[in-house]
């Protein structure tokens, strides 16, 4: 059984009696008085290191060239919440946490910003961050610098073995002054043997971890 | 002229009704009348509630309601008792005189009333804003009709008369999702300006509250007596300014020791023209010449 865990820049250790958590943000130790089980659960990249933003934005870097019905797989960011029982304990970022404004930063809103990039070949990817499916709808040819998604549209699906891997519901958008503005979420996975997760950690309780850590060395 | 007429032709024959069934009908007519002008304020105050109640804050609307319905009411009763010799033009006056006299006595509490109303139609902040008026900074707590409470950052409760706000610079702080942080520091004429720019930049580029865009900026605003003076600019979301604020601070010398770059003391430099005779005393002047034998 596990009794470390390494993710990206986020880390969980469990020891006798302790559990220690640590990502660029946050290092922090607890006490275990009982055999209570650990788990940790991917969640939507919102709580690190403050509860902020109410979206995302995928920085695409290279800007992409789509037009008709364009079909992509990009990486998207997700954090992971650390919980005994049904206590979320921390919220841990495995990628370095950036916001930005989208609009003015007097009218416009603020998102969490990620550099993002378009993936060819999703099934051979076994880096940390997650994957989402994209469909842009453009009649005429457009160029795309970044995807921009209200983060209580994302859907959030696990696969836990032989790894994890962190996957979002199939998103439909449309291209505004270079941005894909998502405005809606496929019900079904993206991919089969998915399980999906609760997007945000809410009142500091979690129902169910799957990925359970026992008492190390 | 109908209504003329038919009013004439009523009065004809009201006078000729026998004085016991003209009585009845005069009470049953001032009942009526009273019941009409209770129903007009109802359907009013239904009408305010239906308009105004879900726009205005309930400690207005209160307010507005009880004036408008009971000033009705008065008007319509003593309208209706005209026929037992109550004037409604001699209480008007007696009223519009007693309304002066209280106008005066009360002239700050109906400004405040005012201005509060003011306020409220104009909206420069609302409850929980942080704002900055007058000497004071803090966070709104209250709106009422004649005050403003405000909770200060040192945790002090301050209430301000609304008519004092009307008359005052108000900035509101939320009214932006993004507020700019300006750090001005100096670094000594030896350090290497570029150098000390990209690590000043790298640490606001790294810290997750900085925003993407606007992006951060470092450049040099002046150069003063004793350092080449640079300023730090990037924007942070508004509700974090002072966290952020606190942070960067901080992390200012640090970034700048990492990078070897020194922030200077206030120094002069001070050249004499014509050479300047030093009387020595004491031990220093045996040292000296214990020196030179």
């Amino acid at each position: 059984m596990n009794n470390e865990l390494r993710v990206g820049l986020a880390r969980v250790m469990r020891r006798v009696g302790r559990v220690l958590v640590e990502d660029p943000y946050v290092k922090e130790e607890f006490v275990l008085v009982d055999d209570i089980p650990i788990g940790v659960e991917p969640t939507l990249p919102a709580h690190v290191p403050v509860r902020l933003a109410e979206c995302v934005y995928l920085d695409l870097g290279t800007p992409v060239v789509v037009s008709g019905t364009t079909s992509m797989w990009v990486t998207i960011p997700y954090e992971l919440r650390v919980a005994a029982g049904e206590r979320v304990l921390k919220v841990l970022s495995p990628f370095r946490v950036k916001h930005t404004v989208v609009g003015t930063p007097y009218e416009g809103i603020i998102c969490r910003w990620f550099k993002s990039a378009v993936i060819s070949n999703p099934s051979s990817w076994d880096r940390a961050e997650g994957l989402g499916k994209i469909l842009v709808e453009s009649p005429t040819p457009e160029v795309v610098k970044g995807i921009y998604v209200r983060l209580n549209m994302l859907k959030l699906y696990v696969r836990e073995s032989p790894r994890l891997q962190v996957f979002y519901g199939t998103m439909k958008g449309h291209v505004r002054d270079n941005i894909v503005y998502v405005s809606g979420v496929e019900e079904s996975p993206p991919a089969e043997g998915l399980r999906e997760v609760r997007g945000l950690v809410e009142h500091n309780t979690a129902r169910y971890f799957h990925m359970e850590f026992r008492e190390g060395p | 002229m109908f209504p003329q007429d038919m009013l004439h032709k009523l009065g004809t024959m009201f006078e000729a009704l026998p004085a016991l069934e003209r009585q009845i009908l005069l009470y049953v007519g001032v009942a009526a009348a009273i019941g009409v002008t209770v129903a007009v304020a109802v359907f009013i105050r239904y009408w305010l509630r239906r308009s105004l109640r879900p726009k205005v804050p309930p400690h207005i609307y209160v307010g507005i309601e009880k004036i408008v319905v009971y000033g009705i009411i008065l008007i319509g009763v003593v309208a209706a008792l005209s026929p037992f010799g109550i004037q409604l033009t001699g209480l008007l006056m007696v009223g519009g005189f007693a309304s002066l006299v209280i106008g005066f006595a009360a002239q700050t509490v109906f400004a405040n009333f005012f201005s509060g109303l003011l306020l409220y139609i104009e909206r420069p902040f609302k409850i929980g804003d942080p704002i900055k008026v007058l000497d004071y900074v803090g966070r709104v707590e209250d709106i009422s009709m004649v005050s403003t409470k405000i909770r200060t950052w040192d945790g002090v409760l301050v209430r301000i008369p609304n008519e004092k706000l009307m008359n005052s610079d108000i900035s509101n702080y939320s009214k932006s999702v993004a507020r700019r942080i300006d750090i001005p520091i100096g670094i000594s004429y030896k350090s290497d300006i570029e150098r000390a720019r990209e690590a000043l930049r790298r640490m606001l580029e790294e810290h997750p509250l900085v925003l993407v865009y606007p992006p951060p900026k470092v450049y040099v605003v002046d150069y003063s007596d004793s350092a080449i003076v640079l300023k730090l600019r990037c924007w942070v979301p508004t509700s974090m300014w002072f966290e952020t604020y606190m942070e960067l601070v901080a992390k200012v010398k640090a970034t700048l020791d990492e990078a070897g770059i020194e922030i200077p003391f206030p120094q002069l430099d001070l050249h004499v023209k014509e050479p300047v005779a030093i009387n020595l005393l004491g031990r220093e002047r045996e040292a000296l010449s214990g020196v030179s034998t």
